[in-house]
């Protein structure tokens, strides 16, 4: 397997996510913790989810944020500091193998592949905000706005 | 990424998917050019990366938010995409690409198995990317209309003859339509991989249909996850090895060539 992409550090680099003008999307603490489901958008549009994808690359943010949207840039330190996990691309890789492992186990092992391929092709790291289920909607959407400049 | 819900992600839309097509779609339900397909969606959504009991649940939710019509809206809000920004008929703009010329008259004419077969014979990825979207609608419509599952008797033919004469579909710089943060040769094994799991997922989809038939091809309804799980990771090189090896020999006993020439015969003896 070829891979060649530059190393991303943990300590030193950002981590973009694009979204919609008006601000970052609300996680959802309480939803389903499914990687796949995550990953593949299941459930439809609007679908709650613990998670917020981001990326290593900003021009892949670029791509998801569209043209009326913007790039939102976050570190792991950003995340630690609010409670909030950080689930890497790498981890992120060893999780969706096979029938999946963790939060990504899945009963099918085709979605397991397909969620691989997206989280490598758009270098995708994750922030999981189960540890954020007792805040209030308000709380919450605070921790947000203070997590992503 | 929500873009997984766009109409660049949809059967429906030929000319897209994934990393490999054209820098705009064209949407043979709309039958217009999509400018924007990563941003529009609508309720007829059925998404290529997924098999097709998936397929079909995600479009109940998603025709629930967007109508269960081809109405052309924008996924970010719902509201109507059906101007000039996101899409066009003027076919005018596009008619020089072979590709693009089958998709955009598929159906025109009432030929669609036609211009199938011309996309099957026609050189490259983005022509096989069109003939394994347009062979899934094509196939769903037949079958939801009291057809058979063998109205893709010839496509699921063509799809496992590709598997054995080009197991691996040769992807160029130029069929890409966007790069990604990896390397080329990692981003082309990934289309690579992309095409030769809709062939697969092609044939699930056949076996899907044929399970209340009881006929042997119905056997095949479990490849694309045996794929998976025998390949375990996103892996070419696994792919390919476990295509010729388990997949081959699976799809034969299910419907030899023999058995493919007497269904043929008796296709045409129907019409």
């Amino acid at each position: 397997m070829v891979e060649n992409r530059k190393d991303w550090k943990t300590k030193r680099d950002p981590l973009y996510r694009g979204d919609s003008a008006a601000g970052v999307n609300q996680p959802k603490p309480s939803a389903n913790p499914s990687i796949v489901r995550h990953i593949l958008y299941l459930d439809g549009a609007g679908r709650e989810t613990p998670y917020l994808s981001m990326t290593e690359d900003e021009a892949v943010a670029r791509r998801f944020a569209r043209n009326d949207g913007r790039v939102y840039e976050t570190t792991t330190a950003k995340l630690a500091k609010k409670n909030v996990l950080h689930v890497s691309r790498k981890s992120l890789l060893q999780l969706l193998k096979g029938k999946g492992k963790g939060d990504a186990q899945w009963p099918s092992a085709f979605e397991i592949m397909q969620a691989r391929r997206y989280a490598e092709e758009h270098a995708e790291h994750l922030a999981d905000f189960r540890k954020r289920a007792a805040d209030t909607p308000d709380e919450l959407r605070q921790v947000v706005s203070e997590i992503f400049d | 990424m929500s873009n997984l819900i766009a109409c660049s992600n949809c059967w429906y839309n030929a000319l897209q998917g994934g990393a490999v097509g054209s820098a705009t779609g064209y949407c043979v339900e709309n039958r217009t050019i999509l400018r924007r397909a990563d941003e529009t969606t609508c309720g007829r959504l059925m998404r290529k990366d997924l098999l097709l009991q998936s397929a079909i649940c995600e479009n109940s939710f998603h025709a629930k938010r967007f109508g269960n019509n081809a109405s052309l809206k924008l996924l970010a809000n719902g509201s109507s995409a059906e101007n000039e920004v996101y899409q066009t008929s003027n076919l005018g703009l596009v008619n020089g690409d072979p590709v693009v010329r089958l998709v955009t008259e598929y159906g025109e004419y009432n030929t669609k198995i036609e211009s199938l077969a011309q996309l099957r014979s026609t050189t490259g990825p983005r022509a096989e990317l069109a003939m394994l979207s347009l062979a899934r609608g094509y196939t769903k419509r037949c079958v939801d209309s009291g057809g058979a599952w063998t109205s893709g008797l010839h496509l699921v033919w063509w799809t496992r003859q590709k598997l054995e004469k080009e197991p691996v579909p040769r992807i160029q710089i130029d069929d890409l339509r966007y790069h990604m943060p990896i390397s080329i040769e990692r981003q082309i094994e990934l289309s690579q991989w992309l095409i030769m799991m809709m062939r697969i997922t092609y044939i699930t989809d056949i076996a899907f249909y044929a399970q209340e038939t009881g006929d042997p091809i119905s056997s095949l309804a479990d490849l694309a996850e045996e794929a998976a799980v025998e390949t375990g990771t996103v892996s070419l090189r696994k792919l390919k090895a476990w295509t010729k090896k388990k997949a081959l020999p699976r799809i034969d006993n299910a419907l030899s060539r023999k058995r493919y020439g007497v269904l043929s015969q008796e296709l045409h003896s129907d019409v």
